[in-house]
């Protein structure tokens, strides 16, 4: 489980750390986006080198992002002897029923190799350098427009901040229920699958009941503290952008012109 | 400092009450019994009540009906002047501050500043004036240091203290503890106490404890007990501890210095009738000691 750096976030004060986190979930799907664009090696070039720029940026250890692309690697491996084996175009260099090994192919298979791990490593960068707590934030701001097709946003940010502020509450309970479920002789990961789809009950149903309870507490908790859910509330969190805001975004608008006046005819 | 002049002179009874409750009954639908049947009580201003009463004995309930979290079935309330109904609820909520048992599950916020927050937010607070009063509010209960911790790296006293927290920066009259120390341990559970009992001098608060622990009540000015919903007795600490025996029955303990008088008196020492103090009781032993 600590291995694992999907959702991971390591705080840190860096340049990267700081920037307005609606900013900065915006400028990676947008960057996302713009990888697709890149179709020749001075156009990888410039989204590969950028990435590393912000990577750097980030000052956070390497060792991290290696992680992050870790449990990807086969996936990406896959994807590249797909394309080198399938892909027939420019000299082909051996043929065997429907596999080829074309010049086409191998570079193909480049791209796609590098389109991977720099989309990889962006994503993980953006979840390394956002507190949870951010990114609900950001994305409670970021639905603002939906008010005026009447989507509760309010209401959705406060379930989501509750619901990432008992994600650690949960874990330990589960954790908790699971040791004296086998201090009681319940065997968890042996045995054939139905066997083990058995063994999770004992854990699926106290911790669905103790949520039960968490939540009737949490709602008197609330609501003797004045939470209504149809009334206006002014809030203690503010997302502020700042002048390295604006310039994430030239320097994003930067990388664009470059990708696109390198990029073929 | 207040707290303890007014401790010892007992004359809490002349302030004028902030909490009356006349003939209360409360009646959950899955129970036979009433969790409140007929309780009438009055609690003066400026001072700290202890409620207690064994498990089941309608403590909570008595708390979460003041709150309006409960609705009652029958009888009347009055919370700072202003009767507990549907229309008067969401003022006495800000009059009234209630912290509950389980430091967890009243965890609002994802961060102990957020969660201080969450109070004013709810009163519309503008975003200045709540800066300074969630500051105000950590300093007063020794959290600010931990402003920007999640709950999940917070010890269970360490929970309560920013639950106080955020009760004390909405600024209430009165602050019910429901259990609030039942799940701390020792430390904690002193700490939280002193917290409050200092606060109680500052802020010049009513104090209503729901509480097991019999030490916690024998420093209120005050103390009912309860049992299957019925108000058994009222009066002060040495009063009500005095009745020993009966409190025995009634499902409860008595306090250290209680329990010592029973053995000493079972080993053949006689001590003076009524409830002593740890300061009396150790001026006793004092008397003893050079008498034999």
């Amino acid at each position: 489980m600590n291995k694992l750096m999907i959702g991971r976030y390591l705080p840190g004060d860096s340049l990267v750390h700081k920037m307005d986190p609606r900013g900065k979930i915006v400028l990676v799907f947008y960057f996302i986006w713009l990888v697709f664009f890149a179709d020749n090696v001075w156009s990888y070039l410039t989204v590969g080198l950028f990435t590393l720029l912000a990577v750097l940026l980030t000052r956070i250890k390497l060792i991290y992002f290696w992680r992050g692309i870790q449990p990807a690697i086969f996936l990406i491996l896959f994807t590249v002897l797909i394309q080198v084996f399938f892909t027939r175009g420019g000299q082909v260099y051996w043929a065997w029923g429907p596999f080829a090994l074309s010049s086409a192919g191998v570079v193909n298979a480049w791209f796609i190799f590098f389109r991977l791990v720099i989309i990889i490593a962006m994503s993980t960068l953006l979840t390394l350098t956002t507190s949870p707590l951010d990114i609900s934030g950001a994305l409670s701001s970021l639905m603002t427009p939906l008010k005026w097709v009447h989507v509760p946003v309010d209401i959705i940010a406060l379930m989501l901040s509750i619901a990432l502020r008992f994600v650690p509450t949960l874990m330990d309970e589960t954790v908790r229920i699971m040791n004296a479920q086998r201090a009681r002789g319940v065997d968890f990961g042996s045995g054939s699958l139905a066997q083990q789809i058995k063994a999770i009950v004992p854990i699926l149903i106290p911790l669905f009941v103790s949520a039960m309870h968490h939540a009737e507490d949490l709602d008197d908790a609330m609501t003797a503290r004045g939470y209504r859910t149809d009334a206006p509330r002014t809030a203690f969190r503010v997302i502020q952008w700042h002048q390295r805001d604006t310039l994430s975004v030239v320097a994003f608008a930067a990388l664009t012109a470059v990708v696109f006046l390198v990029r073929m005819p | 400092m207040l707290y303890h002049q007014k401790e010892g002179e007992g004359q809490m009874t002349e302030e004028a009450p902030i909490i009356t409750m006349e003939n209360v009954t409360v009646r959950y639908a899955e129970q036979e019994q009433p969790a409140l049947d007929g309780i009438s009580l009055t609690i003066p201003a400026h001072s700290w009540t202890a409620l207690i009463g064994h498990n089941g004995s309608g403590k909570s309930t008595l708390i979460k009906a003041l709150d309006g979290l409960v609705t009652i079935d029958g009888g009347t309330m009055t919370v700072a002047g202003l009767t507990v109904n549907e229309e008067n609820i969401w003022q006495i909520r800000r009059r009234l501050g209630v912290v509950f048992q389980n430091p967890e599950n009243q965890f609002v916020g994802a961060t102990v500043a957020d969660d201080v927050a969450f109070g004013l937010e709810n009163a519309q607070v503008p975003r200045p004036a709540m800066v300074d009063r969630v500051a105000a509010a950590l300093e007063q209960v020794g959290m600010t240091a931990y402003a920007e911790r999640e709950p999940a790296h917070l010890s269970g006293g360490q929970k309560q203290r920013v639950a106080i927290a955020g009760i004390l920066a909405l600024a209430p009259d009165i602050i019910a503890l429901d259990e609030a120390t039942s799940m701390l341990d020792p430390e904690g559970r002193a700490s939280v106490l002193r917290t409050i009992r200092t606060l109680k001098a500052q802020e010049n608060l009513t104090i209503l404890s729901v509480t097991h622990d019999l030490e916690e009540a024998a420093a209120a000015d005050h103390v009912i007990v309860i049992d299957n919903g019925h108000l058994v007795a009222s009066g002060t600490p040495p009063e009500i501890f005095a009745q020993g025996a009966a409190l025995i029955d009634m499902g409860l303990s008595v306090p250290f210095t209680e329990q010592l008088k029973t053995d000493l008196e079972a080993g053949g020492i006689t001590l003076p009738a009524g409830y002593l103090n740890e300061e009396e009781m150790a001026a006793q032993l004092w008397k003893l000691y050079s008498t034999m």
